[in-house]
C-alpha cells in the first residue's frame, strides 16, 4: 500500500510584508473603544501586501474550500450548511480578478487563511502592520485628501455596483509597501469585538477574547467616510456578515 | 501568487498514520460558536399591524429632472408590471424601479423607536460598540462615551447608530429590523387608503418632531431643536397607533436599495399581480431608510421621506424600531 503524503509546511509568500517582533501603542484617544492606549508587543510575522484578490478566492473555490482541514470546526459546519458559499454571485459582479474579493463571511476568509499557510492578522497585528503606532490616522498620515479609495456615496445613483480598486493599484505609496489598509475594503480580523477588549487581557501577542458574538472589521471602504477608515477604527459585525465593502488579508507566523 | 513550500513525502509502506496538513502554529486560538442568545421575546410595546397590501414606488410624487425618468419599455422582470406609472415619474425607493404592489403579511412592530435607555441596557449586556463617531460635531452632546445614558435623555431614540447596531440590537432582543414595505404599512396603512400621512391627508407642523431646510436645519418651533422624547406627538400616530413614522429620527429598514425588483426576494405573486412579501436582503451598498428626521427635513412630501444610507454610517438623525413575525400559533 502506498500512501502519499502532502505536508504543507507554513511559509509566508515571499511577497508578504514583513513586520519585525517589537512593541507599539494601540489605539488612540478618537473613540471609547479604541481605550485605553496600550503598548503591546508582537513577535514578527508577515502579512499580505495587499487584500485577496477575486482571481485568487476563485482558486480557493476550486481546491482548498472542499478540504475539511482549512476550516475550523464553526466553519466546517457553516460551510456545510452554505455548500456555495456566500456571495458567490456578488463577489464577482463583472469586476476582472485583481480585485478583492467580497461577500465573504469570517468563516471563509479564515479558511482561505489557513489553506495558504496563514490565519486571519489578529486586530493587534493588523493595527501594527498599518500604522505602527504612528498618529496617523491613515498609514500615509493626516491627509484626507489622497484617500486610498473612499467616497460618501450617500448620494449614488447605481445602488448595486461595486466600486473597489484593484487591489494593488497603488495611489498613496506606504513606506511599509502595504496597500489599502486604509480604504478599498473592510477587512476581516481574527479577533471577537468587546468595546473594552483593550483594557483586559494580555498585552503580549493579544487575541482578543475567547469567545463572542462580533468579531472586528478594520480599515473602512470605499463607501465610508474617511474617519471610518483610520489605523484605529474599530467595527463589530457578525461572522456570517456578507457585505460588497468587506473583504480580507491574511497573516503568517515568521520563524 | 502565493507560494507553498510544498514538502511531498512518498512514503511506501509507511504504518503510522500522520496527519496530512498540521494546523497552521498557534494560529488563532480556536474560535467557540458565537452566544446564541435565547431569550423570550418580549412583545410589550408592540403593535400587531394586520395583513394589507402598500405600494412601494412613487405615489404622489412630482415629476423629476429628465435624467431619472423612466422610460422604455417595463425593466422589472418576469412579467410586465400590472401598476404602470407615467414615464416622467420618478421611484424614490430606487431610481427607475416602477412602483410595486406588495403583499406584506401580520406582524408586530415597535409602537416607539428604540430609546437610549432601551439600547443602554443592550450595551451594558454586551461588549457592543457604543453610539460615537469620530467626528468634530459629534463632539457637540452626541457621542456616547459611556453606557449610561443621561436621565433627561432616557426616552429620547437613540442615534449615531449604523445599520448593522440597529440589527445588532434587535436580534439581541429576539426582534429582527422591518421590511420598508412592514415600515410602510405601519406608517401610512394600505394602498387602497391613499392616505399621504401617518396622522391623515394633510400635512399638519404640530404632529411630527421636524426640521427644515434653510441653515440652521434644526428646527424648535415643533417644541423640539434637537430628538424629542419618543411618542411626543400623539397627534401624529399612525392608523394603527404607531408613534413618531414620520419625523423625529431616520428609521432603518431591513432591506436594502434595490434598482430593480429582480434585485429582490418575493413569494410569487397574487391574484391582482401584488408581489407577495418582497424585500431586498441585499447585499447593497446602500439601505432603505424612511421618515425623515429633526433635521433637515421639513414638511415631508406625501406619502413619506425617503432616502438611503451607506449601512455603516452613524448619523445624529438616524435609529431605528425593531418588528417580529407574528408567531403561527
Amino acid at each position: 500500500m502506498i500512501q502519499v503524503l502532502l505536508f504543507l509546511i507554513a511559509a509566508a509568500p515571499p511577497d508578504a510584508v514583513r513586520v519585525p517582533a517589537g512593541t507599539f501603542e494601540q489605539g488612540s484617544t478618537r473613540a471609547p473603544d479604541e481605550q485605553p492606549v496600550r503598548t503591546v508587543r508582537l513577535d514578527g510575522f508577515a502579512m499580505d501586501a495587499t487584500e485577496v484578490q477575486v482571481s485568487e478566492f476563485e482558486k480557493f473555490l476550486g481546491g482548498g474550500w472542499h478540504l475539511d482541514q482549512h476550516w475550523s470546526p464553526q466553519g466546517l459546519a457553516w460551510r456545510n450548511k452554505n455548500p456555495r458559499g456566500s456571495g458567490r454571485e456578488m463577489r464577482s459582479a463583472g469586476r476582472d480578478g485583481r480585485h478583492p474579493v467580497v461577500s465573504v463571511t469570517w468563516y471563509e476568509a479564515d479558511a482561505y487563511c489557513r489553506s495558504v499557510g496563514g490565519a486571519l492578522p489578529t486586530e493587534a497585528q493588523w493595527e501594527r502592520a498599518a500604522c505602527n503606532g504612528e498618529p496617523g490616522p491613515f498609514p500615509w498620515g493626516n491627509s484626507e485628501t489622497v484617500p486610498a479609495r473612499w467616497a460618501n456615496k450617500s448620494g449614488g445613483d447605481a445602488v448595486m455596483r461595486v466600486d473597489t480598486a484593484p487591489v494593488d493599484e497603488d495611489k498613496v505609496p506606504v513606506a511599509s509597501g502595504l496597500r489599502h489598509m486604509s480604504g478599498n475594503v473592510w477587512e476581516w480580523t481574527s479577533d471577537w469585538y468587546h468595546r473594552e477588549s483593550y483594557s483586559d487581557g494580555d498585552t503580549t501577542n493579544p487575541t482578543g477574547r475567547q469567545k463572542g458574538t462580533w468579531k472586528t472589521i478594520r480599515g473602512g471602504s470605499f463607501m465610508n467616510l474617511p474617519s471610518y477608515s483610520t489605523c484605529t477604527h474599530r467595527e463589530p459585525t457578525v461572522p456570517d456578515d456578507v457585505r460588497l465593502t468587506l473583504g480580507f488579508r491574511c497573516a503568517y507566523t515568521l520563524d | 501568487m502565493r507560494i507553498y513550500i510544498g514538502l511531498i513525502c512518498i512514503i511506501v509502506g509507511c504504518q503510522e498514520a500522520v496527519e496530512p496538513t498540521p494546523a497552521p502554529a498557534d494560529a488563532v486560538v480556536q474560535p467557540e460558536p458565537p452566544i446564541k442568545v435565547k431569550r423570550r421575546t418580549s412583545t410589550t410595546g408592540m403593535v400587531r399591524i394586520p395583513s394589507a397590501v402598500v405600494s412601494i414606488g412613487p405615489r404622489h410624487m412630482p415629476p423629476v429632472a429628465p435624467e431619472y425618468a423612466h422610460t422604455g419599455p417595463p425593466p422589472v422582470g418576469g412579467e410586465p408590471p400590472k401598476n404602470v406609472v407615467p414615464s416622467h415619474w420618478v421611484s424614490m425607493g430606487g431610481r427607475g424601479l416602477m412602483a410595486r404592489q406588495v403583499n406584506v403579511v401580520p406582524f408586530l412592530i415597535d409602537q416607539r423607536e428604540v430609546t437610549r435607555e432601551q439600547y443602554s441596557i443592550f450595551l451594558k449586556n454586551t461588549g457592543y460598540r457604543l453610539p460615537h463617531v469620530g467626528e468634530a460635531w459629534a463632539d457637540d452632546g452626541w457621542n456616547w462615551t459611556s453606557s449610561e445614558v443621561p436621565s433627561e435623555y432616557a426616552q429620547h431614540p437613540v442615534v449615531l447608530v449604523s445599520y448593522y447596531d440597529a440589527q445588532a440590537y434587535c436580534a439581541w432582543v429576539g426582534k429582527r429590523l422591518p421590511t420598508e414595505a412592514e415600515w410602510q404599512l405601519a406608517a401610512l396603512g394600505p394602498a387602497a387608503e391613499q392616505r399621504n400621512y401617518p396622522w391623515g391627508s394633510r400635512y399638519s407642523d404640530d404632529a411630527l418632531n421636524h426640521g427644515r431646510v434653510e441653515t440652521p436645519n434644526f428646527d424648535a418651533s415643533d417644541g423640539y431643536e434637537r430628538t424629542a422624547p419618543v411618542g411626543s406627538f400623539p397627534s401624529g400616530r399612525s392608523p394603527y397607533g404607531v408613534d413618531d413614522m414620520f419625523g423625529n429620527v431616520w428609521e432603518y429598514t431591513a432591506d436594502y436599495r434595490i434598482d430593480d425588483w429582480r434585485q429582490s426576494t418575493y413569494n410569487g405573486f397574487g391574484a391582482h399581480g401584488e408581489m407577495l412579501e418582497a424585500h431586498a436582503p441585499g447585499p447593497g451598498l446602500q439601505i432603505a431608510v424612511r421618515g425623515g428626521s429633526f433635521y433637515f427635513d421639513f414638511r415631508p412630501q406625501p406619502g413619506g421621506e425617503w432616502t438611503s444610507f451607506v449601512p455603516e454610517i452613524r448619523r445624529k438623525s438616524a435609529g431605528f424600531r425593531c418588528a417580529v413575525d407574528v408567531s403561527p400559533s
